[in-house]
Order: structure tokens, then sequence, then C-alpha cells
């Protein structure tokens, strides 16, 4: 099998690894104590004017309304139109917006590709509209994820507020988008189109050896090294956002007596003091810490 | 803008890393044009030999110059040890996973800078920038990882130094954001660093025992061994409420008991204690507004009962647990339906918010909003108000704690449209407002050329947004005009705002609660409940 190919197995094995224990890690942190960020999506028509459950008299008594309607529509603003930053920062947004629009893009013409690869793999011909969606797909997503990453990266350089945060990294991670986006385009703008990687992908769903031109090989030995190499970084925050929004930001799950929230915060009021200050030092478990009331004044 | 600041430049040895300089604050609005800005005083000589004061020579903390280098190489230690148990799951369950969700997660657009009042009142002065504070706490982490990982230090821009310099000046940085959360309502990501910042001050706190006297020593510890972070102890308690009867019936000729210890009732009331001390008529309001609606509600003099305060929430998580613990054991022992908070934003959020999930098992006692439960009487026509009677422009501050935090936005606004009729909101408002500048604590933290700090820089953008929610009566000194404050800690923040800036002689502003404005509309008690002239003497 070529080297390229074995890259790009493995590089996939490692991204599809590495996501699944980062989100496992996050997901598996203790219980921790509410910290919401109003509005909350899921508050649905309270959210206009970023209302919550507290607003209601004797809110405890009364059912829980989750409008996961209202979330979906939060959480789609905000993914694909990036609405946050839209609101929140322009000029940021601009060059923003495209790069993550780009990669999306991509990502779409890329399981375009492995349904062709799949179809010819069954001995199906890709038929034409779907060629026509991985051309379309393809090229916007290039173009949109180009001039986006050349954008940030523009900002990195030039903007001296962000300078004394940048990092040999940062630029890195844009230079590493650039590279794929900026080859792989040239690749296909060369050969008017993504009729190779149809077999690439149908090699690739079959685990059988492709024989593609050098031009198309070095794609491949990019696009695996940048999957590779996204979960080392902080781009790999589409994982981390969903706990930042659903287990942090927009987590107001009340806490009733005898519920499973419960049982878990007590396993943690079991959790042993260990910090050393003099009011704090020797305290025992969290639990015994909170009902002791001592405050020593030692300073 | 100042010169460019990075997160490596807190280990630099410097006698003091920035300055507010002199004229460097942005213009306040009409009519303080001509506002000679005195800006923040510098410290005395024996301060400046005694106090750490590196940072950017405003002193919050008080932290002693130690006097050798082997001291200030154990507190670094300290600090290490500490930072360690901060990424530690049993250690600091209590925030561990959104704290490591910001830690990992900010792609340092700096959007955070543009919604921070505090960088944008100190002229966008680059020790304020919130980014500043939490790549420097990143950073640090990041070197306490692997030596595989500290391979790659240099490309990952790991570059802070773990120095008594770095250490001493992040404690300090930690008191220079009141928590306000509006960085983190800004940023897309979700990234916190107002979370970050209570990070640090708790690591400080909980680790080397270094936290502001007024929230610790005099705060916390003293509410759990006096009864009150005021030093009211329960004898001095039952004093202020027989005064409050005492003025009630000399004020407005009305019999009002404002029951203590009533077992059973159905409400407990907790209020700041502050508010006794330093503004009774919102105790006295409450008490006549109860009384009108006839509800069954009680006072506790047990301790921490009749303090709502839990200034743990704003730097320690085992004192927030402990005085939360004493509030629900007064609650318990008077057997009541619910507890309803008072008019404290902070109080609100430590008891229903982040107490809803340390006040466990027995101690998970219905908790309830005052701006909810006044809404409702009003909904419900239990009580009935002239709004007439409350003839003056008045607009309302929204506490960070209750709105952002905890998204009680519109009863007290529903209570306040009825209750005034030339009310008008400030811009922004609501989940977007700007915080008062006395938020997390400083407006009680008064020590040094602390207080100096919060009135010129925290305070500012408040300050301007007061201005111009009143511009078009301004100059009208006739006319006096009402911020309506309704938290203990803001209205603290605000009173000294106002008198900083001689806010009474130069456009009639004035400052009070909710329930003040409530009962001097309320049907069925006399007028005068808000006594202007006497407002007007006490200036």
């Amino acid at each position: 099998m070529p080297l390229p190919q074995v890259l790009l197995y493995a590089a996939t094995l490692f991204f599809v690894g590495a996501a699944a224990v980062r989100g496992a890690r996050y997901a598996r942190q203790p219980a921790h104590l509410r910290w919401e960020l109003y509005p909350v999506a899921r508050e649905g028509a309270r959210a206009r004017h970023g209302g919550s459950r507290f607003e209601e008299p004797e809110h405890w008594a009364r059912p829980r309304r989750v409008d996961r309607v209202a979330e979906i529509r939060a959480m789609a603003a905000e993914i694909v139109l990036m609405a946050g930053v839209r609101r929140n920062n322009r000029a940021l947004w601009l060059s923003s917006w495209p790069f993550h629009a780009g990669v999306y893009l991509v990502v779409i013409w890329l399981v375009l590709l492995l349904l062709g690869g799949l179809l010819q793999a069954a001995g199906a011909a890709a038929p034409r509209a779907l060629l026509a969606a991985i051309d379309v797909a393809g090229f916007a997503g290039l173009g949109l994820g180009i001039a986006g990453a050349a954008g940030l990266l523009w900002r990195r350089v030039a903007d001296p507020a962000l300078r004394p945060y940048n990092a040999p990294a940062d630029h890195a991670n844009l230079v590493a988008w650039l590279l794929y986006l900026g080859w792989t385009a040239v690749v296909h703008v060369a050969s008017a189109g993504f009729a190779p990687l149809v077999a690439v992908a149908s090699a690739f769903v079959t685990l059988q050896p492709a024989s593609v031109a050098w031009p198309v090989a070095v794609e491949v030995v990019l696009g695996s090294l940048l999957l590779a190499y996204l979960p080392l970084t902080r781009m790999f925050h589409f994982v981390a956002k969903y706990f930042l929004y659903h287990d942090v930001r927009w987590d107001d799950r009340p806490n009733p007596r005898g519920g499973r929230l419960e049982r878990r915060l007590e396993q943690a009021m079991d959790f042993g003091v260990a910090w050393q200050a003099p009011h704090v030092r020797g305290a025992g478990t969290w639990g015994q810490a909170a009902a002791d009331g001592s405050g020593k004044v030692e300073r | 803008m100042s010169e460019p600041l990075r997160p490596r430049d807190l280990a630099r040895p410097a006698e003091q890393l920035a300055a507010i300089p002199d004229g460097g604050l942005p213009p306040l609005p009409h009519p303080y044009e001509d506002w000679p800005d005195p800006g923040v005083r510098p410290l005395s000589d024996e301060s400046r030999a005694r106090l750490e004061h590196s940072l950017d020579g405003v002193v919050g903390l008080k932290i002693p110059r130690p006097d050798s280098a082997a001291a200030r190489e154990a507190y670094v230690e300290q600090f290490l040890a500490g930072l360690d148990r901060l990424l530690d799951r049993e250690a600091n369950w209590t925030f561990l996973q959104p704290l490591v969700l910001s830690l990992e997660n900010c792609v340092k657009c700096n959007t955070c800078a543009d919604a921070c009042p505090i960088y944008e009142s100190s002229g966008r002065n680059e020790v304020y920038r919130p980014l500043l504070r939490a790549e420097t706490l990143r950073r640090l982490v990041h070197r306490r990882r692997g030596r595989l990982a500290r391979l790659f230090d240099r490309f990952a821009g790991n570059d802070v130094a773990a120095t008594w310099e770095t250490v001493v000046r992040l404690a300090d940085l930690s008191y220079r954001c009141t928590l306000c959360r509006r960085c983190a309502q800004s940023c897309a990501m979700g990234v916190d660093n107002g979370l970050i910042a209570r990070e640090i001050r708790k690591l400080f706190s909980q680790e080397l025992g270094w936290a502001p006297d007024e929230l610790h020593r005099d705060g916390t510890v003293k509410q759990l061994v006096a009864g009150s972070s005021t030093g009211m102890n329960p004898a001095g308690f039952r004093d202020t409420v027989e005064f409050a009867q005492e003025e009630i019936a000399e004020q407005l000729g009305m019999s009002i008991e404002i029951p203590v210890d009533r077992q059973g009732a159905d409400i407990l009331v907790l209020h700041n204690a502050g508010e006794f001390l330093s503004w009774p008529e919102n105790l006295q309001a409450f008490a006549i507004l109860f009384d009108r609606a006839g509800l069954s509600w009680t006072l506790s003099s047990e301790i921490a009962g009749y303090d709502s305060v839990n200034y743990g929430l704003f730097y320690d998580d085992v004192q927030l647990a402990r005085v939360g613990h004493a509030h629900a054991a007064a609650a318990r022992k008077l057997g009541v339906r619910k507890v309803v908070i008072g008019e404290c934003g902070h109080a609100h959020k430590a008891a229903m918010a982040v107490g809803d999930r340390t006040w466990l098992g027995e101690d998970n006692l219905p908790r309830e909003s005052c701006f909810t439960l006044i809404a409702q009487l009003l909904r419900e026509g239990r009580i009935e108000l002239e709004p007439g009677r409350n003839p003056f422009p008045v607009t309302l501050h929204d506490p960070c704690n209750v709105v952002r935090s905890m998204g009680i936005v519109e009863p007290q606004r529903e209570v306040i449209r009825a209750a005034c009729p030339r009310f008008r909101e400030m811009t922004p408002h609501g989940v977007d407002n700007y915080c008062c500048g006395g938020g997390s604590g400083f407006a009680v933290m008064s020590s040094l050329n602390f207080p100096d700090w919060r009135m010129a820089v925290a305070g500012r953008k408040k300050f301007a947004q007061i201005l111009d929610a009143f511009a078009p009566e301004i100059d009208d000194l006739e006319t006096p005009k009402y911020v309506c404050a309704p938290c203990s800690n803001c209205k603290g923040q605000i009173r000294d705002l106002l008198d900083h800036y001689q806010a009474w002689e130069r456009a009639r502003l004035h400052y009070g609660g909710l329930a003040e404005l409530v009962v001097n509309a309320l049907k069925g008690v006399p007028e005068g409940f808000l006594d202007w002239d006497e407002i007007a003497l006490a200036k």
C-alpha cells in the first residue's frame, strides 16, 4: 500500500481517537457548581431578554420547560453563521466566518467524495449530480477556507493587540491550513475537478491500494498531516465548545432533592479538601468543611 | 493605548509594571467635561516599602513584601502547589470542568477586551486586558505539564516564568476584575475570563491564605463567628430591628411589627446586613411591603441568618460552602417553607444559583428572589401602587449576579415600570449591563488607594451610563433623579461614585433600592417614605 495512503489511515485513526479521548476527558469531570451565563437558549421565549426559570414565582414547584427547538436554533446560528463572533467582533468575523464555512464545506466535500468512492466500489458510477456537488463544495470550500485562513493570519500578524499573545503555534496552525487548502486548490484547478479523488476515496473505503499522480499524493500527505496535527492544537475547539455551552454556559439544570445530580454532588462532598491555607488545612472532606463553619482567623 | 505588555513581562523585575497616567482616562459625559480627574493617589513611602504594589501601584490585597529571597521562593513553591491543586479533580471539583475548558480553548481573539469596562475605562491600559491575566495563568499551567510537552514550550508560547514577581502580580491582577463576566458573554467560544480570575483568587486564598481582609478576615470569618460581616451580633441585630420599627412609627405613623425568629413562618427573608447599618430604609420598606401584602414572614437572629452576604462567592469555595451551610441551617431551624433573598446580587447567586449545588439534602430549601416575589404581589393585586407619588426620573442598575449570572431580568422591571412613570433604561441594560465597578467585593475594599482606582477606573463606565440615562434632565437642578440599585454592594459602590463625583451638587443624582420606590408609591401607606428634603439635607 502506498505510504500516503497508510499515512491517511493512521491520521484518521489518530484524529478519531483523539476526539474521543478529549471528549471523554471533558465529559468525565466531576459535577461542578452552577455557573451559567444568560441568555440561555433553551429558556425559549424568555431567552430574548435573557430570562430564566428564576423569574417565575415558586419556580421549584413548576415543571421545567426546556425549549429544544430554540436550543438547536441557537446552536445552528452559532455553528453555521458564527453568530457570537458576528455580534461581538465583526472585523474578526469577516475572516473567521469564511474560514469556518470553508472548513465545513471541505468536510462536506470529503463526505461526498467518500460517497462517490463507495458507489464506485460497489460498481456503480457516481451520478453527475454528485460529481457536480463535489465540485461546488470542493471549490467553494477551498476558496473560502484559503481566504479566511489568510485573513486570520493577516490579523495575527498585523493587529498590535493580538501580537503580544501570539505564539509560533498560532501562526503555524493557520499556515498548515493554507498549505493544505492552497496545494489542493492548485492541484484541482489545474486538473479541472476532483474526479481523481473519487478513485482515491474508493480505494480508501475498500482498503485497496490507490495509484495516484504525485500532486495528489502530496495532497493526501498534507491532508493527513493536518488531520493528525489538529487534535494537538487549540483548533480542536469544536469538541470543547459543546461542553463549554452545554455543561457550563447553558447548564441551568436544577438540583432537586434525591435526584441524580444530587447524588453526584454528595459524592463530591466526600472528596478531601487538600488545600493548605490556615483556614482550610485539615478540614477533612468538603462536606465536613462546609458543616464545621469554624472560619479560623489565622492568616 | 499603552505599551504592549506580554504575559512574560509579569516576571520582569521592576518597581512597578504599569500606572494610570494623569489625564489618560476616557472623558465623562456632560456635565463632567471640566471634571479634574484626581486619578489614583500614589502610595506613601511607608506603604511602598511595606506592601507589594509592583503591578500598577494600587494596593487591594495588602501583601507584605517578603524580607528574604528564601521567603519569596517559599511563596513561589506554595503557589505552584496550589496550581496543581487547582487542576486536581478532588481538590477543585467545584469548578474543574469550567476551568479546564476555559484554559484549553481560548483562541486569543481579544474580543473580551472590548467587552470589559475596566479595560475600556482605564484608557485601554494593557495591564487590564482580560487576556493578560488569563493567558498568564494558562502559560503557567502549561509549564506544569510533563517533560514531553515541555519540549514544545517555545513553539506553544509557554514563556511565563514562575517567579515571585509573577506570583504577586498575578494575585493583584485577580483583583482588577469585578467578575462581572461580560467578557465571557462576548466570547463565542464560551471561555470565561471572569471564572479564571476567580480561580486565581481561590488558589491564593485556599493555598496561601492571601485574600483581601475585607472579604476574608472581616468578611466570611467575621460572619461565621459574630453572625455578620458588619460585625453586628445577634443582640445588635435585634436592636436594629427595634430601631427600624420605631422609625416606621415615627416617620409614617404606622405600627409595623418586624418578626424575628417566628417559628413556622412561611418565608425567611435574608437581607444583606449592610443594609441595616447603611440603608435601614430598605429593611423598613420590606417590612411595610410584606405587612401590607399580608405575608407570613420572619427574619432570623441566628449566626449568619440575618446576613445574606456570602463573600466566599468572590474568592474561596470552602468559605462559600461554610456560609451557605450557615444560611441553610438558620432557615431549617425556623422551619420556613422558603427563603427569600433581599436586594443583594451576590447573595442571590450564592444562595440560589451556585448554592443550588451546595445546599444539599435537608439544606436544600426552596429559595426565591425578592424581585420575583414583589412582582407576583403586584400581579396578584396583593399590593397596589400610586405611581404618581414617584414623579421623578428613575433609572435601573442591573446587578451582574442577578441578571447575567441568573437570568432574573424582567420581574424588577415589571415592578419599576408600575411604580415609576418616568423610568428609563440605561444603555446597555439587562444581561448586557455594565458592572457598577464594585462587584466581586470591590465595594467593600476600602484600604489605601484601592478606592481611588475603584472610582476612577472600575466605576467609570457605570457613572457615564448613569449620566447618559438622565441626559435630558441632567442640568435641571430642581429635579432629583433616582438611580435604583437593587443590590447592597452595587448600592455602596454607586453611593461612593455619586459622592466622589459630587453628583448631587452637579446633577441632583441620588440612589436607593427598589423596595423604597415601591413603598413610596404604595396605596394605604402615608406619603413621604422617600423624603427628598431630608435627602437633600444629608448631602
